[in-house]
């Protein structure tokens, strides 16, 4: 993954979560990154609403129906404080509206949550992300990862064969 | 010079992708383009107006009617050159029809 994304990723913000839609799994994400004091309390009612109002879904098949859908959850940079990707693995594929057609619905199975309290260098992070998901085999390889430590270090491209040995 | 107003709803600056994106391509076809971003929620009909395409990421709900082009420009956030081009051609065809400058 791209050196300037990867610096945000931090193994203690990499999640997989149970919840069967997009409010279960960011009550459930905003408590832990409310504990880890990386947000405001009105984070978790705020990237609700935003997911409402602007989805950010993200149609992978577009690319190659292969794909998992991924989705990049996001609030306003004065509901952060901190800047951060958390990654979170969804156990059950979670419906969120596509970013491009709002109306359509997509199962994700990753989110990218960007936590930005910069209100300057925001272009950078997104475009990376999707630099690293449209990358041939790395959304692939990255949702068959079951732990934390196996996603971390998929994004890290460490170890490689340690981490396809425990994926597979 | 043809002006081109990009938006996003997120906060994510989309739509500064968006405008790099599209200056870059239109200028590399010959069109003196200049793109401004900005949020879906800070627009109204005066801004619009202004503009000769309106390139938003989808279409958006706006409580007054757009009376320019709109060329939905989302595809381009991919960053795969094939997903973009039919947005490019898109804006291409616009000018080429209202015969913009």
């Amino acid at each position: 993954m791209a050196g300037g994304v990867f610096k945000l990723i931090k193994k203690e913000l990499i999640f997989i979560e149970q919840g069967k839609t997009s409010t279960e799994v960011f009550n459930s994400v905003g408590k832990k990154l409310l504990k880890l004091g990386l947000v405001t309390e009105n984070f978790v009612d705020e990237i609700i609403k935003r997911e409402s109002d602007y989805p950010t879904g993200i149609d992978m098949s577009a690319v190659d129906e292969k794909l998992p859908s991924i989705a990049i959850p996001h609030t306003e940079t004065e509901y952060c404080k901190c800047k951060n990707v958390v990654i979170v693995k969804l156990k059950n594929g979670v419906e969120f509206k596509n970013m491009i057609s709002p109306e359509e619905n997509l199962t994700v199975n990753m989110l990218f949550i960007i936590l930005n309290n910069d209100k300057e260098n925001q272009t950078g992070i997104l475009a990376d992300i999707m630099d690293y998901v449209t990358t041939k085999e790395n959304l692939e390889n990255l949702v068959k990862c079951n732990g934390e430590d196996d996603i971390y270090h998929r994004l890290a491209n460490k170890n490689i064969e340690s981490c396809e040995k425990q994926c597979s | 010079m043809i002006k081109i107003l990009a938006a996003c709803g997120a906060g994510v600056n989309s739509s500064h992708q968006i405008k790099d994106a599209i200056e870059t391509e239109m200028k590399k076809r010959g069109y003196t383009v200049k793109a401004d971003a900005v949020m879906i929620k800070d627009i109204n009909e005066d801004m619009v107006g202004q503009y000769d395409i309106f390139t938003p990421i989808s279409k958006p709900k706006l409580s007054f009617e757009v009376k320019i082009p709109i060329v939905e420009a989302g595809p381009i956030l991919y960053r795969i050159p094939s997903m973009a081009e039919p947005v490019y051609d898109e804006v291409e065809k616009v000018i080429k029809k209202f015969s913009l400058k």
